[in-house]
């Protein structure tokens, strides 16, 4: 279903009857991606599904933003669709990163929160970050003669090989490097709401430390590690991830 | 060696639907027409930006899907068009800043949506003089626009749903009396759309206020008119696809068994790959029954509406009608036509007996027959106005 | 001109050498003629490619390295030649350099025959050897099956039915040479009541030595049309190779389709004679043929028995009543009977009905005789549709008969009335032309240049109310 946000075009899916539940996708995936979930939950909860800007079927954002922006952006569309606060937030990777801030601004305001492999722990490795950037930046002036497309082409491949999504949208690339610059540990250590971690053993995007970190921070967490699961936990070990959250949120 | 005339195949395009109109063109036209033997064909493709490209490396698929297009675009130089007594295609030929230039004899437009569908093609084409596949100027107009289809059609006495249309503007400045306005003639639910887009894009079916002020924002957002119609109650969708001139000849009233707006399984939606229907899961083999499965009485009944449709809106060449049915009360609604159908709804014809080569043959001995007729017309009269002067 | 010869220049050239073998079986006559009839060798793998099994890859990589050799010597002749100034010497280094695609089409065959003679024969005969001892000991019925056509189809037909009351095996599909049978006999079990042997024939002799070797004790005779008159040069040899078998079991248990006219003459008063009237004794009545399949009555004294087939075509009425007679005399139900027929279905490419864009297609082009062509049309003839399409390119190895039997096909696509026949371009058209003419046909004719193009893009050209009818694919190496 669509909705206009902030003037965006929105596009969300929201199915079931019950408490709220709200659903916030990662970077480069969309609604769709988290559909099985959204389905085993609807089960017993509303839940609100959305394509975030720039994603998915909803426009891009007519500037570049950050955490803040998209925050703000779900705190509308909520309103929009004539929501109270939801009961519980679930939010996949950026959108863990992404849930973690809004309920720090008070844009959200959930009784519960679950992060999947939640990113935003930006400062693990600084020399990393400072050899990237290096390359990344003598990379760009050695490939200047190269046509606009190969270029463009060589950056998506050798960023990727990075561990980087940065280009997995180009047109938000400005965007993506805001995101990334923005580190939510200071905001996940304001948190007081009961908060579920489940982070996957064998996640290359997002380490387990990351959820140990989350972990430490958040008071009263909960985490858990699920084997032989990647980045897409609730892809790769679908019902352990929906036993994990049914069972949090009951 | 016999002259094979030359077709000109028009794709792509600035619509909503470029991407649809792109498998029409190489899947439902340039195939078949091509097997015939009987013609050379030109694929012209309109890229997203307008600029139009003729080449016969655009009558591979394998082109747009790769995603090689976009290299091609890059490097390919934009062809033109002439139209000193008819039309002509001209693109550099890369030797020596040589023109190759090609006599089009006929055009087969392809194109969905604004810019294409909606007539404005259709126009270009008439200033030129040379006959062209399908519905012409006014017909296309008139059809692609939601609200002009039912007036002309409620001024006719055929049967429509009972509907309210709104300038975009009006939504904007006061939504909340807009609301109360509509809710006091019409009772929910209702179906929200741009008045000027193909296919399901910008459609809402509202069941409560809130729901309907936001799709009436959602419509607008896309259109600067927007409808509001009644939903048909006990209702069961068809669309009829129908050929030829004075004499219209119906296919099969098909029924599309997904509707767009349920969005209640989720199997379906997801399997069906679309986002709220991007018109051709709509109506796509498989998810149809062809033909629809009525009383006699009643498909009889709808496949004459439909081509009582056909001839108020002044439809050529092919065009398809969408129906609503109420399957209790037994009476059927006209809801929209298509003037050029998604890959000219081909599945439909085949099961109507109608393959795709004689499919593309026929359109193209109505559109000359048209032609003809438009010729025989007095155009031109010997005035004194100027010497009066 | 230029693209011809370059195409032999090309690194896909030894690949398409390979592909030629492999499509010939390794056979080495037709592989070369097939190369010295080709002239553009970029444009063999147009339908099919190079099936990379492990003798393609062992005799891709001997050839790629004869030729990288060459191509070395030929480098290094001219070399020494411009270094010693011989003329002489470089003019022979070229000639080597240039020659190798030449030479090497030939030469790949010699690590084949030495490969074949030294390795493969020895095992093979040790095989054959074993073979002829288990098949000989072995106490359960064993049928083989002979004709030039419809081997296969009876062979499914027996097991599919057979298999309803006894242990039954079979040999694996178009695996019908000695060796295969030998293969076939070192993997039985040996408490198969049944085992189905197909003979394939292929040159005078070969049926008879099949027989001596697995031992039948039934014998099926499917039919006998020209085939194979390559190697058999007459009809008579072909039905003299065939009826082989029956002379070896003297005359019992010897079952021979009656409608295969050409077999008659060879047919002895002690031989079982089926067709679509009569089988084993069975009178068979009310036979009704549509594109879902065959019903049929089968009636002896007081006994009555309906039965239902997938398979589609009048012809098969005949192999169907035989197989369920002979399938109640070793001692099946009826019920088993009747639900063995049921499971019958058509196989790939063998009067295979589908669906096609609303319009029905047979699909017959797997394998080809004029027999199989008298079927198909007549099917064509029988079925009710709007318009009817007829599509063939003809058929091969019909030797100094060519003329005659694609004239005789053109009567026979004449006869069925088709609204439309699509013919390819190849050394038959004008035979079945005439044929079409010689039958006064009035419809539509096309003569298509590209049949793979023409096959793919059919569902453009039908539509529902459509039957078409498509018999037999010209392999490539014979165009």
């Amino acid at each position: 279903m669509q909705v206009i946000v902030d003037d965006l075009l929105t596009h969300y899916d929201l199915h079931g009857k019950g408490k709220l539940v709200v659903l916030l996708h990662g970077w480069g995936d969309s609604a769709k991606g988290l559909a099985g979930l959204q389905k085993e939950l609807t089960v017993q909860y509303r839940v609100l599904s959305v394509d975030l800007p720039g994603f998915g079927s909803t426009q891009m954002p007519k500037t570049a933003w950050d955490l803040d922006d998209y925050a703000r952006f779900v705190e509308h569309l909520l309103r929009k669709l004539e929501f109270q606060q939801p009961y519980a937030v679930i939010g996949h990777s950026n959108g863990g990163a992404l849930a973690i801030r809004a309920v720090s601004l008070e844009c959200l305001q959930p009784q519960r929160l679950v992060l999947l492999a939640a990113s935003g722990v930006r400062t693990n490795n600084p020399t990393r970050r400072l050899i990237i950037k290096i390359i990344a930046k003598t990379g760009n002036a050695v490939t200047l003669w190269l046509p606009r497309r190969r270029r463009q082409a060589l950056r998506k491949h050798l960023y990727g090989a990075t561990g980087s999504d940065m280009l997995v949208v180009p047109e938000l690339e400005d965007t993506f490097k805001k995101t990334v610059r923005q580190d939510v540990q200071g905001d996940a250590a304001a948190i007081d709401v009961p908060t579920l971690l489940i982070y996957a053993a064998s996640d290359d995007a997002v380490p387990v430390a990351d959820g140990r970190q989350y972990h430490s921070l958040i008071k009263g967490s909960r985490l858990e590690v699920v084997k032989n699961a990647g980045h897409f936990v609730h892809l790769d070990q679908p019902d352990k991830t929906v036993a994990l959250i049914k069972e949090f949120l009951a | 060696m016999v002259y094979m005339e030359t077709v000109a195949v028009i794709f792509g395009g600035r619509s909503a639907e470029h991407d649809v109109s792109i498998v029409t063109a190489l899947a439902s036209i340039i195939k078949p027409l091509e097997l015939t033997k009987k013609y050379r064909v030109e694929a012209v493709y309109i890229a997203k930006d307008g600029a139009w490209y003729w080449d016969d490396k655009l009558k591979d698929i394998k082109l747009f899907t790769s995603g090689g297009i976009q290299d091609y675009l890059h490097r390919a130089q934009p062809a033109s068009v002439q139209f000193d007594g008819g039309m002509m295609l001209v693109k550099a030929s890369g030797i020596a800043g040589r023109k190759q230039t090609r006599k089009v004899d006929l055009v087969f437009p392809a194109m969905h949506g604004t810019y294409g569908e909606d007539g404005a093609l259709m126009g270009l084409l008439d200033m030129t003089g040379i006959p062209y596949v399908g519905c012409g100027v006014s017909a296309s107009a008139v059809c692609m626009n939601k609200v002009l289809a039912k007036k002309v059609a409620l001024g006719c006495g055929l049967p429509v749903s009972d509907y309210m249309s709104f300038h975009k503007s009006f939504i904007e400045r006061d939504a909340s009396t807009l609301l109360k306005t509509i809710l006091k003639r019409l009772t929910l639910p209702l179906f929200v759309k741009p008045a000027h887009l193909g296919s399901s894009i910008g459609i809402t079916r509202a069941t409560s206020e809130t729901e309907l002020r936001n799709a009436l924002e959602v419509a607008a957002h896309y259109d600067d008119e927007v409808i509001v119609e009644e939903e048909v109650p006990n209702l069961i969708e068809v669309t009829l696809p129908i050929m030829g001139n004075d004499q219209p000849k119906p296919a099969l009233l098909e029924q599309p068994m997904t509707k767009p707006e349920d969005f209640f399984d989720f199997d379906t939606k997801y399997l069906q790959g679309g986002k709220k229907g991007k018109g051709t899961a709509k109506g796509a083999q498989g998810y149809s029954q062809i033909p629809a499965d009525l009383p006699k009485d009643l498909y009889k009944q709808a496949e004459e509406l439909g081509l009582n449709v056909y001839r108020v809106m002044g439809c050529s060449g092919i065009a398809r009608v969408d129906m609503l049915i109420d399957s209790k009360a037994k009476k059927a609604y006209f809801n929209e036509v298509n003037p050029l159908p998604g890959g000219l709804y081909a599945h439909n014809w085949n099961k109507a007996g109608v393959s795709n080569v004689e499919l593309v043959e026929r359109l193209i001995s109505f559109a000359k027959e048209r032609h003809a007729q438009r010729q025989s017309l007095a155009t031109s009269f010997s005035t004194n106005y100027l010497q009066q002067f | 001109m230029i693209s011809k010869l370059t195409s032999l220049y090309r690194p896909s050239y030894a690949a398409a050498l390979i592909y030629m073998l492999q499509s010939t079986e390794y056979q080495i006559r037709p592989y070369l003629r097939w190369v010295w009839r080709t002239d553009d060798f970029s444009g063999v793998m147009h339908r099919r490619t190079l099936e990379r099994t492990r003798p393609a890859k062992l005799l891709l990589a001997a050839l790629s390295l004869g030729m990288l050799v060459q191509i070395a010597a030929g480098l290094l002749l001219v070399y020494l030649g411009i270094w010693h100034n011989l003329t002489g010497g470089i003019a022979f280094g070229l000639a080597v350099l240039i020659s190798y695609p030449f030479i090497w089409a030939y030469l790949i065959v010699l690590p084949l025959v030495l490969g074949r003679e030294l390795i493969a024969r020895p095992k093979e005969q040790m095989l054959l050897n074993e073979s002829d001892a288990i098949f000989a000991k072995h106490s359960g019925i064993k049928i083989a099956v002979a004709g030039s056509y419809g081997k296969t189809t009876m062979k499914e037909l027996l097991t599919t039915v057979l298999d309803e009351g006894l242990k039954v095996a079979a040999t694996p599909a178009n695996k019908n040479v000695s060796i295969s049978h030998a293969r076939f006999a070192a993997n039985l079990e040996g408490d198969e009541q049944v085992l189905v042997i197909e003979y394939g024939e292929g040159a005078p002799g070969d049926v008879a030595r099949f027989a001596r070797t697995t031992h039948p004790t039934h014998a099926v005779i499917t039919g006998l049309a020209p085939a194979h008159l390559d190697h058999y040069k007459t009809l008579q040899a072909a039905g003299e190779d065939i009826f082989a078998v029956a002379d070896y079991l003297k005359g019992k248990h010897v079952y021979v389709n009656g409608e295969a006219n050409a077999a008659k003459p060879f047919i002895k008063s002690s031989y079982n004679v089926f067709d679509r009237h009569n089988a084993l004794g069975w009178k068979v009545e009310r036979a009704h043929v549509s594109l879902s399949g065959i019903g049929f009555v089968m009636t002896k004294a007081s006994q009555e028995l309906e039965l239902h087939s997938n398979l589609i075509g009048r012809h098969q009425v005949g192999y169907l009543a035989f197989v369920a007679a002979l399938a109640l005399e070793l001692g099946l139900s009826s019920e088993q009977v009747q639900h063995g027929i049921a499971k019958t279905k058509p196989f790939e490419h063998r009067m295979q009905p589908y669906e096609l864009g609303g319009a029905w297609v047979v699909d017959d082009t797997y394998n080809g005789n004029l027999e199989g062509i008298r079927a198909g049309t007549e099917l064509l003839k029988e079925l009710k549709a709007k318009r009817k399409i007829y599509i063939t390119p003809g058929l091969v190895d019909q030797g100094e008969e060519t003329e005659r039997v694609h004239q005789e096909i053109g009567r026979l696509i004449a006869a069925a009335h088709p609204g439309i026949v699509v013919l390819m371009k190849n050394s038959t058209t004008d035979f079945i032309k005439n044929g079409l003419k010689a039958g006064d046909f009035k419809g539509e004719l096309r003569i298509e240049s590209d049949p793979l193009d023409f096959y793919t893009n059919l569902k453009h050209f039908v539509a529902a109310g459509d039957l078409v009818v498509m018999q037999n694919d010209w392999p490539d190496n014979y165009a």
